[in-house]
């Protein structure tokens, strides 16, 4: 089609809006029009046109401009990498020498996208009960879970039941010589009620006291024998070699954690690894940052572990872990102001936020205590897991 | 990885090392270039065909494009790597709020204006949101421009997007606002005209899709006359929303700048108002809108139209802008120095704190709002917070006594106390023993700061030593 010029146009336009036939004297030919103008006076009337005179008088320029182009192959840049993320299994069924009633895997992963394959295990969520409520639990979580804090048994009974989560860390910070200094006797007593009282795995936490977590730990994997729980954390401040010997004696897994660090996280496992263990009984923690306080640091950690895993690195070839409850030291997340809005919406959307990112860079597990939160990021990562899928609901249905 | 090399472009400079363009050498000028630290233009010895093939050398796989003009304008995409270790993010996604033809006239002033106030201090930013989207919900060409008009009316800077499929009703608000404002969304049923419409006007043009090889037709047929594009490869709603859209953005990012698969070159569009329609409680339907959004933001999402305004929805979505955006290359650090908090003088306490940007507005934040005088002594750590400094060593005594020196803070005050923060406790002697002065170990955080000052009689320090 020929591009028309702008009289034809300007003349059919002064047909349509004066009528057929009346018109036709109207001699435009000797009369100066800038193409500017004329389009200037199509577009203020554009509003005031009926769409089939918008078809007749501006559709066939744009249709007129339409040429074939060719459209180049388009191939999904999905990337074969050569290494692979080592799958761990938390908890032991009976038939594996436990009492749990399923277990868990994390990682296995051999790509860094979802395009360029679904993770084999979506990240999993634990939820956090602690063994003395004398900790700072925030307040939007302690009014959210209400009297069951005062129980670790309660608690992490009805977060099994209400909350539907498939892991229970349980933080022996009771044990802390600068909390209650707990003997290890006591929390072992815990422990082994919580075990029965839940059926899923177990995270077993100690208080971040290097002296006491080593004798927590140790004894912990003993009573825990068979169970597969996970004894969290162990890092280069604290005599480790006795927890790896434990976990190794009695088959459970460590989690290895470093201050924001590829290289110290690194290190770290390598000497796990040499005292023993394998790829498949460790997971790592290379810290997580809260939203606003350095996330973007844990952003750059976790991608670069994870993409050097990727790329065949060994000793960085395990599941990651995050405390993506860190979120809640973040004051956005808790503190009262009204500028920001009430802090029972703020507090866990910052824990949401903050578990999303870092599964995003890489995470399998995390670590998280806000009921809201736990249930919106397990039911959004699971789709990590699955195909692509794209939906019937677009922004073009509300759009007219 | 930078894309260009840096040996290619220093063969295009002048290499006379004139010094003109700040560096000492072109080739200091061409490291900058490729780090994108400095302007080909900074050097005023290029010829046009130099500065033309050095631009396009430069040019980044994943193309910056302008929405509006003046004081409107709005920079989006530019990237050129997947993650931002690897060089920097550049242009920080802007906030577009949607405002729609089917409200009244108050209600749609009365966002507009709400959009343009709206700022939440974080760190010594002022968080803001960037722009309007005057969305067509009626179809009707006139009521468009209206709304169009009043938005334009009853804001100032914000950049404005005009969201319709249908050409009519985006002529329509051309009429009313034809600074290139973002026109949006093209798609496999309207292109034609849309293209014409944005190439005649100037525009920007936002395609939508929901399938990455739909995109990129669409894309392809597009750039032939529009050359600034944004791509929205359909956000997804409901459960798989952030899995979904995140890994849409990730595929075309990777394209783009991987394999340099140039129709996916433009910067990236994400749609979240929907959620208004698709939840019947707003404050799930901010919720909803503020997590997928802040997910967005961590994977390439270059402009985001959004419909809640409530603080605590876009606080973490513009907290993560503002976080995933920094410089890694860059320490976040605030100058060191004796920092005035209110009105101090010679009896106020004196409060060692780290020069690390999170940690300094921190303190100063909550020493302002609880009205406290005080001396803040910022003390050089490299930018780095209070306990990793500590871990690392860069806060000790040393420091503290250089900074006592260096800002003649024994002149400010006629006593020798010093608060230091709860987590410095570890270097207490070390600075006591460094400095001469009395050293209190203060709280953990300081939000607690103002109580203890007052509980422990610090707000006045009358007696010496
Ligand atoms: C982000 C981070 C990093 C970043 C640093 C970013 C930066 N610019 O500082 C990086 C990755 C570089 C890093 C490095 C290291 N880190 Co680091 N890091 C953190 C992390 C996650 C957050 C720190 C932060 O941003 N805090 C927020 C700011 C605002 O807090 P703040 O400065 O302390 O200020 C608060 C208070 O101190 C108080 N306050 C401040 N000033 C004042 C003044 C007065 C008078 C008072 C009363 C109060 C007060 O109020 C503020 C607001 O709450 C912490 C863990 C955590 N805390 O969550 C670990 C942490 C601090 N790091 C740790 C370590 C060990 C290190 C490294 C030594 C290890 C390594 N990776 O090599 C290095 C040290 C580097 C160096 N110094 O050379 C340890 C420190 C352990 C310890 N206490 O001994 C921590 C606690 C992690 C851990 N649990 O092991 N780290
Ligand atoms: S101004 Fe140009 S010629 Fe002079 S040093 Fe810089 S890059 Fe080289």
């Amino acid at each position: 089609m020929s591009e028309r010029r702008p009289e034809d146009l300007l003349r059919e336009l002064f047909n349509r809006i004066l009528g057929e036939g009346e018109v036709r004297e109207v001699e435009l030919r000797d009369v100066s029009i800038e193409a500017d103008e004329l389009e200037l006076e199509l577009r203020t009337v554009a509003q005031a046109l009926p769409r089939e005179v918008w078809e007749r008088l501006v559709r066939p320029r744009a249709e007129a401009v339409e040429r074939e182009v060719e459209v180049p192959e388009y191939e999904p840049p999905v990337e074969e990498y050569e290494g692979e993320v080592a799958e761990v299994q938390l908890g032991a069924t009976r038939s594996e020498g436990g009492t749990r009633d399923r277990v868990v895997k994390l990682g296995g992963e051999r790509a860094y996208f979802v395009f360029e394959a679904p993770r084999p295990n979506p990240p999993v969520v634990t939820f956090d009960v602690f063994d003395t409520p004398d900790v700072g639990i925030p307040g939007p979580i302690r009014e959210e879970l209400g009297d069951v804090i005062e129980d670790p048994v309660d608690w992490a009974r009805t977060v099994v039941k209400r909350y539907g989560v498939d892991v229970i860390t349980l933080h022996l910070v009771s044990t802390s010589p600068k909390l209650h200094d707990a003997p290890v006797e006591e929390a072992m007593e815990t422990l082994e009620d919580v075990l029965d009282a839940v059926k899923v795995p177990i995270i077993v936490g100690g208080s971040g006291d290097p002296e006491k977590d080593v004798e927590v730990f140790v004894k912990a994997a003993e009573v825990c024998e068979g169970e597969r729980v996970m004894l969290s954390s162990i890092n280069e401040d604290m005599d480790f070699e006795r927890v790896v010997e434990a976990a190794k004696e009695h088959g459970h897994v460590v989690l290895t954690f470093a201050p924001v660090d590829v290289n110290m996280m690194k290190t770290l496992n390598k000497r796990v690894l040499n005292l023993g263990l394998s790829k498949e009984d460790v997971v790592m923690d290379p810290t997580t940052c809260a939203l606003g306080y350095g996330i973007e640091y844990t952003v750059d950690v976790m991608t670069r572990i994870r993409l050097a895993a990727l790329h065949g690195d060994e000793y960085l070839q395990m599941p990651i872990s995050s405390g993506s409850t860190n979120a809640w030291a973040a004051r956005e997340a808790w503190m009262k102001e009204e500028s920001w809005g009430p802090r029972e919406y703020r507090g866990p959307l910052w824990e949401a936020v903050t578990a999303t990112t870092v599964a995003l860079c890489g995470a399998d597990l995390l670590m998280m205590f806000h009921p809201w939160a736990v249930q919106v990021v397990q039911e959004a990562l699971e789709y990590m897991g699955r195909e692509r899928e794209v939906g019937d609901v677009h922004v073009t249905d509300f759009i007219a | 990885m930078p894309r260009a090399d840096v040996m290619e472009v220093y063969n295009l400079l002048p290499k006379s090392n004139c010094g003109a363009c700040g560096c000492k050498t072109c080739m200091e000028f061409a490291t900058k270039l490729v780090n994108r630290e400095a302007d080909p233009e900074d050097c005023p010895n290029l010829d046009e065909d130099s500065l033309k093939k050095l631009r396009e050398l430069l040019a980044p796989p994943v193309r910056e494009v302008t929405i509006c003009r003046g004081d409107r304008e709005v920079v989006v995409g530019g990237d050129e790597v997947l993650f931002r270790h690897e060089l920097s993010y550049f242009n920080p996604p802007p906030v577009f709020i949607a405002v729609y033809d089917d409200m009244e006239e108050d209600e749609l002033r009365e966002k507009t204006e709400r959009a343009q106030e709206f700022q939440v201090e974080r760190v010594g930013e002022t968080l803001r949101v960037d722009g309007l989207a005057v969305v067509s919900r009626t179809g009707d060409p006139e009521r468009f421009a209206a709304a169009v008009e009043t938005a334009v009316e009853h804001s100032e800077d914000l950049a404005i997007a005009l969201i319709s499929q249908d050409p009519r009703v985006l002529a329509a608000g051309l009429d009313a606002f034809d600074e290139r404002p973002l026109l949006y969304p093209a798609t496999e049923e309207n292109l034609e005209d849309l293209v014409e419409l944005a190439a005649e006007h100037e525009c920007p043009l936002g395609l939508h899709a929901t399938e990455v090889e739909d995109l990129v037709e669409l894309s392809v047929r597009a750039r032939e006359r529009v050359e600034d594009l944004l791509l929205d490869p359909g956000t997804e709603f409901g459960p798989h929303d952030v899995v979904a859209t995140t890994d849409k953005l990730a595929e075309l990012r990777k394209a783009a700048v991987e394999e340099e698969f140039e129709p996916l070159g433009y910067p990236t569009l994400v749609t979240t108002f929907p959620y208004r329609f698709l939840e019947d409680d707003p404050v799930e339907a901010a919720r909803r809108e503020s997590y997928l959004a802040a997910a967005c933001v961590l994977r390439y999402a270059d402009a985001l139209i959004m419909d809640t305004l409530e603080p605590w929805a876009l606080l973490p979505v513009l907290t993560q802008r503002q976080c995933i955006y920094t410089d890694p290359r860059e320490p976040q650090a605030v100058d060191p120095g004796l920092y005035k908090i209110g009105d101090p003088d010679e009896h106020s306490p004196v409060l060692v704190t780290t020069n690390f940007t999170l940690t300094y507005h921190c303190v100063a934040d909550d020493l302002e709002s609880a009205d406290v005088d005080c001396w803040l002594l910022v003390i050089d750590t490299g930018g780095l917070a209070v306990d990793v400094s500590v871990a690392g060593g860069q806060f000790n005594g040393q420091a503290v006594k250089e900074a006592l020196e260096e800002f003649n803070v024994e002149d400010k005050v006629n006593h020798r106390v010093l608060v230091i923060p709860g987590k410095a406790a570890a270097v207490k002697g070390d600075v006591e023993d460094a400095t001469g002065w009395k050293v209190v170990i203060g709280t953990q955080d300081s939000s607690e700061l103002p109580e203890f000052l007052e509980k422990e009689g610090l707000l006045r320090i009358k007696e010496e030593g």
